[in-house]
């Protein structure tokens, strides 16, 4: 038995903004009927529900809501449900349904993901910085937090800084980044951040962790976003051209750190993304638009590499091209990312990649785009999806 | 305020017993791998008999960040983080501060040696230059 592969049918997000005090579910709710309604679906249809990491305390505003949550809002029955913090990082929960959807275990699986983070910065506690309930910590983040690393930023730092020794990049190419970053989400309603960015006010912002500044950094929000995985059969009957989800990668060597990988040049998504390939035909020069996770610019790069865009340590040559902008050979995060459109934990990144494949893309639409890679997660958390426009 | 670990069985050695430099690494005797974080079994040959050991917490820095941002309400900023690797412990990597006089010339490359602040029951690893210390 060949298994039919699952297609993502809808997209929804809600407005994206800072301190908007309005509910987690208020977002969601928004999210999650722009995407049903997008699929050409009511709320009957959907029979299954996933979300990363699910209901989480552990850092201000990270996870508000788990699938129970919104089912109990949304009035939804579901044949299916899960939620994945344990996975191929923010694309867990699209793997999972793709594999119900495959295994006939749902038909049209609600994959969401909600933050709070923006309006719970407060007395002293900051976005994504997992201070928890507990006086004390345990896990892998004992090995970071105590130590005085407490931030991811610190951690990308470490693979910022090697990186830079190994290949000679420079902020500057990290700032050509994020201002062509900018530059595309100034061509994006949706994206927070509207004014643009030069390379002057990138070169004055302060530094956060060395080598990297403010600018290097995405931006807590408070917003939600939700994509519709369907069988494939089903998603013959949906509104939009099905966008099949061609393979996916989600393979992961060595131990849950940020600092004992062997080569911190390198990251799980080189794993994933390895693993991606293995299980189709396409290669990297077949796609036609990237959308890769930025919680922090040197990340771009990385995953980059990973995808076998070009070889390892190469991308500096790319940038400097201007490979990676929306009118370069290989146009990445042309919503302006997480890094101008606001953190959403990856959902962002694969609501752009189908805004582009449906052909939405308005000004910022790469011309033609058929075929989308994907990829979540930064450290040891990485999962890459490749979208095929049926 | 200081962020401090859960003590547990496993990890009880490296954060509570690191002494006059040497810090408690857990190494599998069966087949000499060490293994840091440290686990109950060994990875490697999936040995049961994984003991933490005194080893010398000399280390070379393989990467840092200098962190500028106070990520809490009293956090003291400028500082150095660092991920070194142990020199006696071929694998494992520490990350933690790094107290130096001249936080502009640290690099890769750089020789250390590692101290320890108490705070409760905790003495928490920190790197110093080998060089300053030397001096
Ligand atoms: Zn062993």
């Amino acid at each position: 038995m060949t298994l039919q592969k699952a297609c993502i049918t809808g997209t929804g997000m809600s407005t994206v903004g800072r301190n908007t005090m309005r509910l987690a579910i208020d977002h969601l709710a928004d999210a999650a009927l722009a995407a049903i309604a997008d699929a050409g679906l009511t709320r009957d249809d959907i029979d299954g529900i996933c979300t990363y990491p699910g209901r989480s305390d552990n850092a201000p505003g990270m996870s508000p809501l788990g699938v129970g949550e919104v089912r109990n809002a949304l009035g939804i029955n579901t044949r299916w449900h899960a939620a994945i913090p344990e996975g191929p990082a923010q694309f867990g929960p699209v793997m999972s349904a793709a594999m119900a959807v495959m295994t006939g275990q749902a038909r049209h699986v609600l994959c969401f993901r909600a933050l709070t983070e923006s309006s719970s910065q407060s007395a002293g506690r900051r976005a994504s910085v997992p201070t928890g309930k507990n006086a004390r910590v345990s896990g892998w983040l004992s090995w970071y937090l105590p130590m005085g690393a407490m931030s991811a930023s610190n951690w990308a730092g470490w693979i910022a800084t090697r990186y830079f020794h190994e290949f000679d990049m420079t902020r500057e190419h990290l700032g050509m980044l994020a201002t062509a970053q900018r530059e595309n989400a100034t061509k994006n309603p949706r994206a927070l951040m509207q004014k643009p960015l030069s390379m002057d006010d990138y070169r004055e912002a302060r530094m956060i962790s060395s080598p990297l500044c403010l600018f290097d950094c995405d931006i807590p929000i408070d917003g939600a976003c939700a994509v519709i995985v369907s069988a494939g059969d089903a998603a013959k009957d949906c509104r939009n051209a099905p966008l099949q989800i061609e393979a996916m990668g989600a393979a992961l060597t060595g131990k849950d750190t940020w600092d004992q990988r062997p080569d911190l040049t390198t990251m799980a998504s080189h794993d994933a993304a390895a693993d991606l390939w293995q299980r189709t035909d396409y290669k990297a020069g077949d796609v036609d638009v990237f959308a890769v996770y930025d919680g922090f610019s040197i990340f771009v790069p990385l995953w980059m590499e990973a995808f076998g865009v070009c070889g390892h340590g190469e991308s500096k040559a790319l940038i400097e091209e201007g490979a990676f902008r929306l009118d370069g050979r290989h146009p990445v995060n042309t919503g302006g990312g997480q890094l101008s459109a606001g953190r959403l934990h990856g959902f962002g990144h694969l609501h752009e990649a189908c805004e582009q494949l449906w052909h939405r893309g308005g000004e910022r639409q790469v011309s033609d785009a058929q075929v989308a890679a994907c990829g979540a997660g930064g450290g040891f958390l990485a999962g890459a999806l490749l979208l095929v426009r049926q | 305020m200081a962020v401090l670990p859960e003590i547990d069985m496993i990890n009880e050695a490296f954060w509570t017993k690191g002494r006059d430099g040497k810090i408690m690494i857990v190494q599998c005797p069966d087949c000499e791998r060490f293994i840091h974080p440290p686990e109950r079994i060994c990875p490697n040959c999936l040995g049961r008999n994984v003991a933490p050991r005194a080893v010398s917490g000399d280390a070379t820095i393989y990467s840092f960040t200098i962190n500028h941002q106070p990520w809490l309400p009293d956090m003291a900023v400028p500082f150095a983080l660092v991920v070194a690797d142990i020199d006696a412990a071929p694998g494992v990597r520490i990350a933690a501060r790094f107290e130096t006089d001249d936080i502009a010339e640290i690099a890769i490359g750089q020789k250390l040696i590692m101290d320890f602040e108490e705070v409760e029951d905790i003495r928490l690893p920190f790197f110093r230059s080998a060089q300053e210390a030397a001096q």
